[in-house]
């Protein structure tokens, strides 16, 4: 054997091939986080199942643009759609007897629902793994050595574009106001007017339709799309603990962060290293800071 | 509070018909279509295939019952123990269905000894605590005869001891390890991780020329099998005057390979690797081949482990990658005109599975139920059917239908040094092997046990 891990840490090229490397998965983190953080930020609950939800889009992706061969814009149109009735359902269906349920009975709630869409996808769709997604631009091109995918600075651009919209939706529309309020004072916010219900049910609809977004992306970067890309949940959740699970943009400083962090624990000290790596930054962050980099600190009357 | 039920349920219906929607598609990987009754199927086939174990099957030979080792007065009931919907699922269903098949086959023909045979296909999810239930259920409330099957290498690590206690014979299971060589009660028929080494080696001499001119770097699975196919491959390689470089280990469930195809890449500039082995499931080798092709690897050939011989690696993974791939594995499909031919592809229909005898680990599975057969009717010819029996009558020879390699028992261990290297036939949809196994024959050392450092 002649190599050992770790031997090419002074090339540039290939520092460089991490880096981008780490940031087209951080970008793909920075999606799922979001979907963290929208739901935590409105709705106070950990949903641990957004990982399925992620995965729910990526099958439906393949499905709707793939088997079914719908124009790219109107499958997507159609996926989205699918997702945002499916986020109406959750809601309505189990999310909306939880409101006042303690913490620990909605997140185990969603492990429920995690597990349910997993089975679903099972009996549907088969054990089977199918291949990437190709529909958006597959080329790729070179940068000091290095390989950047067309497909990762697309991903760039859209969790770039959903975060400035989310921001602005947040700031600046009657519903963001709505959701912001109800997610600070809920009692309050119903004493003023605001039907807490809808506020939540949008919230489901709306982190649906960006698992939808997210898992169209992912599937046009992972290798293979099968039952095992629900992990991509449980790898994400450091970049959102990191990034501050009620800060939008910080969701998409932590993916990078943590895709970046994780890629070089992976390229120069080996592939077990890189999930303990990760975790630790989060333990580390958590200690420091325990609502995350940008996360918003509680402040409670006494 | 009834409302609110109605409305979940209305939900999750409404989900159900979403999906039910989405999975009516037309490729293979969708879930398998339910049995169809056997009168609908087509006869002509019946004529030309060889009915399951014909000519050793005289119909007046009975035995007495023996409901404590699965014998009973109308069945003789058969186990199989793997992973039908985990990690491992897209290849050891196959190998289920393929049992199945058979066995559909075999009844719809009488069975044996005036009793139909019940296959018990146990899933395990790949976890070895289900694995340990299911070994329970299978053993002492079934009391099955055999396995025909037992996935994953930490699971039959795990009933080692239990299956040389109950004297219960394991014919065919989907991976070949050392301690199935040491024990009296496995029947293996798939090559074992050294002779793929050794197969891979030998493929990649023929490959480049020689095996002094290969410079192979391995790329595993962080498990256990992973690591021990990576020093066979090493020791096999380097053996022949071959360079074996590295290994590059990827997280079961990775998404992405970018660290892995950057020191791949340095291997290529600094060594002049110019052969990859790759051990892992279709989903893992998708994900390895994906990254290839990202970074422009293309033109470096690999060679795969049997979890690599699946029809996906070639239907669903990039093009420019898989025209250079192989995956090692001990069988032939229906589509390679052996005799099990018609019979195969037959039985799968009728058992619901139309066009998964086109697949490597259906083969398996059909011909694990085709040897369990013949031992069957072997065994009972010495008046009892029964554990004991039966494991007497598999230590001979048996007839494959041209499946893979004659199969001898007789000495120990119980395995075959079978093999060759596979990619998919585009014009059959079916896979095919670059040569015959004989081709491979001389590659194989038959040295086990080798110490991982």
């Amino acid at each position: 054997m002649l190599l050992a891990f770790g031997n090419f840490t002074a090339d540039p090229s290939v520092n460089l091939q991490l880096l981008i490397g780490g940031l087209a998965l951080g970008a793909i983190y920075a999606v799922v986080a979001l979907g963290f953080v929208l739901v935590y930020k409105s709705t106070d609950v950990l949903n641990l199942a957004h990982g399925e939800f992620l995965m729910l889009g990526a099958y439906f992706a393949l499905t709707f643009l793939i088997s079914e061969n719908l124009n790219f814009f109107l499958g997507v149109f159609v996926l989205l759609l699918v997702m945002l009735v499916f986020g109406l359902l959750v809601h309505y269906g189990i999310m909306r007897r939880m409101v006042g349920q303690g913490f620990f009975a909605i997140v185990l709630i969603t492990l429920g629902i995690a597990t349910i869409i997993r089975a679903l996808l099972l009996i549907f769709y088969g054990p089977t793994e199918r291949g990437r997604l190709d529909l958006l631009p597959q080329g790729s091109f070179e940068i000091g050595g290095a390989t950047v995918r067309h497909v990762d600075i697309i991903i760039f651009a859209v969790v770039a574009g959903c975060v400035l919209l989310f921001f602005l939706f947040f700031k600046y529309t009657r519903l963001g106001l709505h959701m912001r309020a109800v997610a600070d004072d809920i009692e309050a916010a119903a004493a003023m007017g605001i039907d807490p219900d809808k506020v939540y049910a949008m919230t489901w609809a709306a982190a649906m339709v960006m698992a939808g977004i997210g898992g169209l992306l992912f599937g046009h970067v992972t290798g293979a799309i099968d039952r095992s890309i629900e992990a991509i949940g449980l790898r994400a959740f450091p970049a959102a603990v990191v990034g501050g699970l009620t800060s939008l943009g910080g969701s998409i400083v932590g993916g990078l962060v943590v895709g970046v962090i994780e890629q070089f624990a992976n390229g120069h000290l080996g592939t077990k290293w890189r999930e303990p790596v990760a975790f630790s930054v989060m333990f580390v962050v958590l200690l420091v800071r325990p609502t995350g980099l940008w996360g918003r600190k509680d402040l409670e009357r006494v | 509070m009834t409302r609110r039920w109605l409305k979940l349920v209305a939900a999750l219906f409404a989900f159900a018909l979403i999906a039910a929607a989405c999975g009516n598609d037309d490729d293979d990987g969708g879930a398998a279509p339910a049995p169809a009754p056997a009168e609908e199927e087509p006869a002509p086939a019946e004529e030309e295939a060889p009915a399951p174990a014909e000519e050793e099957a005289p119909m007046e030979m009975t035995v007495p019952d023996n409901p404590d080792n699965g014998v009973t007065s109308s069945s003789i009931k058969v186990g199989w123990m793997g992973d039908l919907t985990g990690p491992t699922a897209s290849s050891q269903q196959f190998n289920s269905h393929g049992s199945e098949a058979y066995f559909e086959c075999a009844n719809r023909d009488g069975g044996s000894l005036g009793r139909m045979f019940e296959y018990l296909p146990e899933d395990d999810q790949f976890n070895a605590d289900n694995a340990a239930i299911n070994f329970t259920k299978l053993t002492e409330d079934d009391k099955i005869l055999a396995l025909v099957g037992l996935g994953g290498s930490h699971i039959s690590t795990q009933l080692q001891p239990d299956i040389e206690t109950l004297n219960l014979p394991v014919i065919g299971p989907p991976q070949t390890i050392d301690i199935q060589l040491e024990g009296d009660q496995y029947f293996n028929n798939l090559a074992h991780y050294g002779d793929q080494a050794d197969l891979a080696a030998g493929h990649i001499a023929a490959t480049v020329g020689g095996i002094e001119n290969a410079v192979v770097m391995g790329i595993s699975l962080e498990v256990p099998s992973g690591t021990e196919f990576a020093a066979y491959v090493e020791q096999s390689v380097e053996k022949g005057g071959g360079t074996y470089v590295n290994t590059l280990y990827v997280a079961p469930g990775a998404s992405e390979v970018t660290a892995q195809m950057v020191e791949l890449q340095a291997g290529i500039d600094d060594h002049g690797v110019n052969y990859v082995t790759l051990h892992g499931s279709p989903g893992a080798g998708l994900v390895v081949m994906q990254g290839m092709a990202d970074v422009g690897i293309t033109d470096v050939p690999i060679i795969g482990i049997h979890g690599i011989a699946a029809n996906s690696i070639w239907t669903e993974g990039p093009e420019s990658v898989s025209d250079e791939t192989f995956g090692i594995h001990s069988f032939l499909t229906a589509n390679n005109n052996i005799e099990a031919s018609a019979l195969m592809e037959e039985c799968a229909s009728l058992a619901g599975y139309d066009g998964e005898h086109l697949n490597l680990n259906f083969a398996h599975g059909f011909l694990n139920g085709y040897v369990f057969h013949q031992a069957v009717e072997r065994a009972a010819e010495t008046g009892e059917l029964s554990r004991e029996s039966l494991t007497e009558a598999l230590k001979g020879s048996f007839d494959t239908m041209g499946i893979t390699c004659p199969i001898d028992w007789a000495a120990h261990p119980h395995h075959s040094q079978c093999g060759a290297a596979f990619s998919l036939d585009a014009a059959s949809g079916g896979m095919v092997a670059a040569n015959p196994f004989s081709f491979y024959a001389d590659s194989f050392d038959g040295e086990y046990g080798i110490e991982i450092g």
